[in-house]
């Protein structure tokens, strides 16, 4: 034990760098991931949202995907896709289409229909409601899902290391590869750390939409009223 | 040349359905069936009906919430087909039962939904909101900028209507708007918006399940049953002489007390036949009968004078012709006349 400790600190200090840019591709695989999988859900949200016996099927069947291990997906990819970047962010963001796509649908089937009722039946046109009414009301369950997304991205991310994809799974594997317990918690530590950030900020921003949604933010007006004045 | 125009806005009725017939889809008989009837500027028309009855499924044809599947309905004139939806749907205002305020913005913000789409100055929508809560009285300053979700069923359904009025529309269209609402809160509602329609003179179609209220509010009433209009009528003229078994077996459920209730002065009066003295009492042709009896009763008069909307007097009440009246004999009133 003690001569974890004194390896654990002097490691850090000898190779921050490495790790700093473990991490830094670590982010940059999530991120890719979350970007591509969100303009992927909404496509496919759009596509399926008006009939229910597509979004059963499309839900179905990335409910499915969800449930294959990444190690078994990421096996079959690499013969396609090779080893690397490609196989991985292929793997992830098929994983992550159940969460969002989910998520896309349960936000705008919770809004009130006497809601859209209301907004169509005063003229507003189908982009102004959508705008001003659909978006609003959905996005913090939209924010949720992308929340729980982004948290199921930087996780998955350290097995796609097995197919040689960069990141903290790199360091991770390496240590467990070579006995050396030093590297394995440095890297779980930093994923963690940075799986803990990103929850919290995304929760954050989720909390701040539902106050929204509801109407329990000051309103601007008020705001103006308390601020404008000492500002002025 | 304006004057010409506006006097063709006059004559032509605000709303004109024609033949109209509306089928659901994977539906055995029409929902609506071969409709039509006619709507004059400053009309307050209740449609009364069962559930299932179409009423509903009328309204929502004018705004094209539902489309109908046969016929023409015009708005001022125009097929309401060749009209762009959205511009249509901006001078026609909406309230639904379920009220559905846009839980997200303030009640300002709601207020001036369509004046915002129709790019309104900003102090023009301000003024508007301020006026629009002061009419269907809410404190503007109280509640300008707070949310839906803090105000009771009651004040909720004063914003939504007051959104419905926000950008002038030529007409209303009303689901229900009280329907989920507690008795005392309904009845203060509905008076207030009879006072409301007639200050502005808005055009209000408006559905009900409620005998009371349709005969309370309508200036006529539209009875509609299996997707028919089985009378369409002054309520006097519904109370004394029913289109049919079925309006007349709906009307005849009411006792003598619920009709002085839904029956206003200038409905039962006579022509006045003598000249007006500085010692008669007066009152005013809206005030509903229930009131003019306990008038009677109150002050021991033997007739009152009905004055007009400028105060001018335009008719009498006997208590004897009150006491016919209240027993529904046919004679206690001239049947001839039409509500005014």
């Amino acid at each position: 034990m003690a001569a974890f400790f004194s390896k654990f600190f002097p490691y850090f200090t000898k190779h921050w760098d490495d790790m700093g840019e473990l991490l830094l591709d670590h982010l940059q695989i999530a991120f890719t991931v979350l970007g591509i999988s969100l303009i992927v859900s909404a496509g496919l949200s759009i596509l399926i949202y008006r009939s229910e016996f597509l979004s059963t099927a499309v839900l179905g069947l990335f409910g499915a995907i969800y449930s294959i291990p990444s190690l078994a997906l990421f096996s079959v990819l690499v013969p396609l896709l090779g080893l690397g970047k490609p196989s991985a962010v292929f793997a992830l963001v098929l994983y992550l289409q159940y969460i969002l796509i989910r998520n896309i649908l349960a936000g705008f089937h919770a809004i009130s229909p006497a809601v859209l009722e209301a907004g169509a039946g005063m003229g507003l046109s189908p982009a102004q409601l959508f705008l001003r009414i659909r978006l609003p009301l959905a996005l913090p369950i939209i924010i949720g899902g992308m929340r729980i997304a982004i948290v199921a991205a930087i996780g998955m991310t350290v097995i796609a290391a097995t197919i040689n994809a960069g990141g903290l799974g790199m360091l991770l594997f390496e240590g467990l590869r070579t006995h050396y317990p030093v590297k394995i918690v440095w890297g779980t530590l930093l994923c963690a750390g940075i799986t803990w950030i990103a929850n919290s900020l995304m929760y954050e921003i989720e909390k701040y939409c539902l106050k929204k949604a509801n109407g329990e933010l000051p309103a601007k007006e008020v705001i103006k009223s308390i601020y404008g004045k000492k500002v002025a | 040349m304006t004057m010409d125009l506006n006097q063709k806005k006059n004559d032509v009725p605000v709303l004109k359905f024609q033949r109209v017939a509306k089928r659901f889809p994977n539906a055995q008989i029409n929902a609506v069936n071969d409709v039509s009837f006619s709507v004059n500027r400053g009309d307050f028309i209740t449609i009364l009906g069962r559930s299932g009855s179409g009423k509903t499924t009328l309204l929502k044809m004018v705004n094209r919430i539902h489309e109908m599947t046969a016929g023409d309905i015009f708005f001022e004139g125009e097929n309401i087909k060749n009209l762009n939806l959205q511009d249509y749907r901006r001078r026609v205002g909406y309230v639904i039962q379920q009220i559905g305020l846009f839980p997200h913005m303030t009640v300002a913000e709601n207020i001036a939904t369509v004046p915002s789409v129709l790019k309104w100055e900003k102090t023009r929508i301000d003024t508007r909101v301020d006026v629009l809560l002061t009419l269907v009285g809410l404190d503007p300053a109280e509640y300008r900028n707070r949310y839906p979700g803090k105000l009771s069923g009651g004040q909720q359904q004063r914003v939504g209507l007051a959104r419905a009025m926000a950008a002038e529309p030529d007409l209303m269209l009303m689901d229900e708007p009280f329907g989920a609402l507690d008795a005392i809160t309904r009845q203060t509602l509905q008076d207030e918006l009879v006072k409301i329609q007639q200050k502005l003179n808005t055009t209000i179609l408006f559905v009900t399940h409620d005998i009371q209220e349709a005969f309370k509010l309508g200036d006529r009433v539209i009875i509609m049953d299996e997707g028919e209009i089985q009378q369409y009528a002054t309520p006097i003229n519904i109370l004394f002489e029913p289109a049919n078994d079925f309006v007349s077996q709906l009307v005849s459920a009411e006792d003598a007390v619920q009709k002085l209730k839904v029956l206003r002065a200038g409905a039962i009066a006579s022509d006045l036949g003598f000249q007006t003295k500085s010692g008669d009492l007066r009152i005013d042709k809206d005030v509903y009968l229930d009131k003019v009896l306990a008038r009677f009763f109150e002050t021991r008069a033997e007739y009152f004078v009905v004055t007009g909307k400028d105060g001018q007097p335009i008719g009498q009440i006997s208590w004897e012709q009150f006491k016919n009246f209240a027993q529904f004999r046919k004679d206690g009133v001239d049947s001839k006349k039409e509500a005014v």
